[in-house]
């Protein structure tokens, strides 16, 4: 069962919040799913089987700058929320004080 | 003759080439249905203002090279609003994106632009491609043509009623657990799902990254195979594609073998469905191809495996949704605060759900009971198709559980509406491409509506599919 605690946890991972009036819907709503997708736990497998054939192929290129200058990158400056100059501009990482 | 909107790929390209009528003329008669139409049933977020540089050249490839131009020269296409086109809207349904200009162009875009397409339109989806109804679009319902009481299925509702009420020639949408062939079945129309890899997804907004493939939504099935055979290839800015012999080549057989993996049918499909079902492939037997009973043990667990590994990797893919770079950007006093507030404020109900399922079955304790269980059955149900390829061609089911349901019937419970997607899902897990193709019609409340039988092929084997599905499309003839 997701409590609130848990909840509030995985929100908080997630980058999210969640609104005390939303926290029994969406607890009742994940503790269905997560039983729904528990069934899996009737199969009895090895953990750790890959495929006999893989699905996924590794990809070599050559270690090299491909992009062509200049390339959409008026467009990507463009979308910026926040800029200055041709620079994102974003909020200070490692402190929050205020003022800085 | 047929109404110039109403026509497939293959008449449009072939009255363009007669000169019945004009490249002009036949945008102009799709938009204008197009734009009549959408009022009420709302396929189209936007639909583009006519491009007469594209018209025009087009209209000259046309002209000059007639036969020889590509089929696709001049054929009005409807796109899904998660596939880039540069300098336009790209909002995937969400208010996340919802005034996101694209910075570049998708690869899909580019291939059909070089053929001569036009594009109509950017179409309603459910936010993210998150939903098998597109009632979680954050910007409008869109209706089912068929009976406009009920959903078109999603998450490419958008084009899949788009192509169905004739407001296009034919459209392309994204697929990660049967976001095209659902909506195909739900609204009468073939909806192509493509190998993994077969098809680029560069400009392609990523949901389940081992999942996701970008495929057409046609009115039959020569024109899936044409759009298909247009945007598939390998592409250096998608390092997933892959090149055309990764897997061995299988032979179309002019009779096919058919596998049913009848334990799967017992419980869960609606009556009228599985008699469809069945009555197409008596028909099929009919024809002379083989009904083959197959046995996929692990396939009864699809849809759990399903929603581990897609909310697993949805909620790694979401982090990019920030309001760092592009997209709505919401501030608080710290820099905490913005992504909290941008992404509360940003992302609907169904995407947060699925952050936080995914957020939950990562994080350490249960990683190894759910994703990595998952991870392995998901080898273990590769392998079981593998091996039921070895004795039948295609493996057949039909593509949803029921026909076409009422808004709000399945919205306010997440399992129900998961449950829509049951026998598509598998596709996406074990990377084969899949088909669904109208069947007869199914009556309810005195309204006919359509339904899909679905095809799984080996990887690669497209061509497959389309064999089969033309002799779906000619047993409905009969």
């Amino acid at each position: 069962m997701a409590s609130a605690k848990d909840i509030r946890h995985l929100a908080e991972l997630s980058r999210l919040s969640v609104s005390d009036e939303n926290l029994p819907r969406l607890a009742k709503e994940l503790d269905g799913i997560i039983a729904y997708v528990g069934q899996l736990n009737e199969l009895t497998i090895d953990v750790d089987k890959t495929p006999s054939v893989p699905l996924l192929h590794n990809v070599f290129r050559d270690d090299c700058y491909k992009k062509q200058d200049g390339v959409d990158t008026e467009e990507i400056i463009k979308a910026f929320p926040k800029r200055k100059g041709n620079s994102l501009s974003v909020k200070q990482i490692l402190s929050h004080e205020e003022g800085k | 003759m047929k109404k110039a909107n109403e026509m497939t790929i293959v008449e449009a390209a072939r009255a363009l080439r007669a000169r019945a009528f004009t490249v002009r003329d036949l945008w102009n008669a799709t938009r204008l249905v197009a734009k009549e139409k959408n009022d009420n049933i709302f396929a189209y977020l936007e639909l583009f203002d006519t491009d007469d540089t594209a018209i025009d050249d087009a209209q000259k490839r046309i002209d000059t090279e007639g036969d020889k131009a590509p089929i696709l020269c001049g054929i009005p296409i409807a796109v899904k609003d998660n596939i880039l086109i540069k300098g336009k809207t790209a909002s995937a349904s969400s208010k996340m994106l919802e005034n996101y200009k694209a910075s570049y162009t998708a690869t899909v875009i580019e291939k059909m632009r070089a053929e001569g397409a036009l594009f109509l339109g950017r179409t309603n989806m459910d936010e993210f491609a998150m939903g098998s109804s597109t009632e979680t679009s954050a910007f409008g319902k869109t209706k089912n043509p068929h009976d406009t009481n009920r959903v078109p299925g999603g998450s490419s509702g958008g084009s899949a009623a788009a192509t169905s009420a004739h407001m296009t020639i034919a459209s392309i949408g994204s697929d990660t657990g049967g976001s095209i062939r659902q909506p195909a079945s739900l609204t009468g129309v073939v909806g192509l799902k493509p190998t993994y890899g077969a098809v680029s997804r560069y400009g392609l907004m990523a949901m389940g990254s081992s999942l996701d493939q970008v495929g057409p939504l046609t009115k039959t099935v020569d024109d899936s195979e044409i759009l298909f055979k247009a945007l598939r290839g390998r592409d250096e800015k998608d390092p997933t594609t892959i090149p055309d012999d990764l897997y061995p080549k299988r032979e179309v057989n002019s009779t096919l073998r058919i596998g049913v993996p009848r334990a799967i049918l017992e419980k869960g499909v609606d009556e009228d469905v599985l008699n469809r079902f069945n009555e197409t492939l008596e028909a099929l037997k009919l024809k002379g191809h083989t009904i083959v009973d197959v046995s996929l043990p692990t396939n009864a667990y699809a849809l759990p495996i399903y929603y581990i590994i897609m909310p697993a990797e949805a909620s790694t893919n979401f982090a990019r949704y920030d309001g760092m770079r592009y997209g709505l950007s919401k501030h608080g006093k710290t820099l905490l605060d913005d992504y909290i507030k941008t992404r509360s404020e940003g992302f609907g109900p169904e995407v947060q759900r699925r952050i936080l399922l995914g957020a939950f079955v990562l994080s350490s304790g249960y990683i190894d009971a759910y994703y990595r269980k998952a991870h392995s059955a998901r080898s273990v149900l590769v392998d079981e198709f593998n091996n039921a390829f070895e004795k039948v061609d295609v493996i057949a089911t039909p593509t949803s559980p029921s026909p076409a349901f009422r808004f709000g019937e399945k919205s306010n419970d997440p399992v129900a509406m998961y449950i829509e997607d049951i026998f598509t899902v598998t596709a996406n897990l074990t990377g084969m491409p899949a088909i669904s193709v109208p069947m007869k019609m199914v009556k309810r409340d005195e309204k006919p509506l359509p339904i899909g039988i679905q095809f799984t092929a080996p990887h690669q084997a497209e061509d497959v599919l389309f064999a089969v599905g033309r002799a779906v499309e000619n047993t409905q003839l009969d």
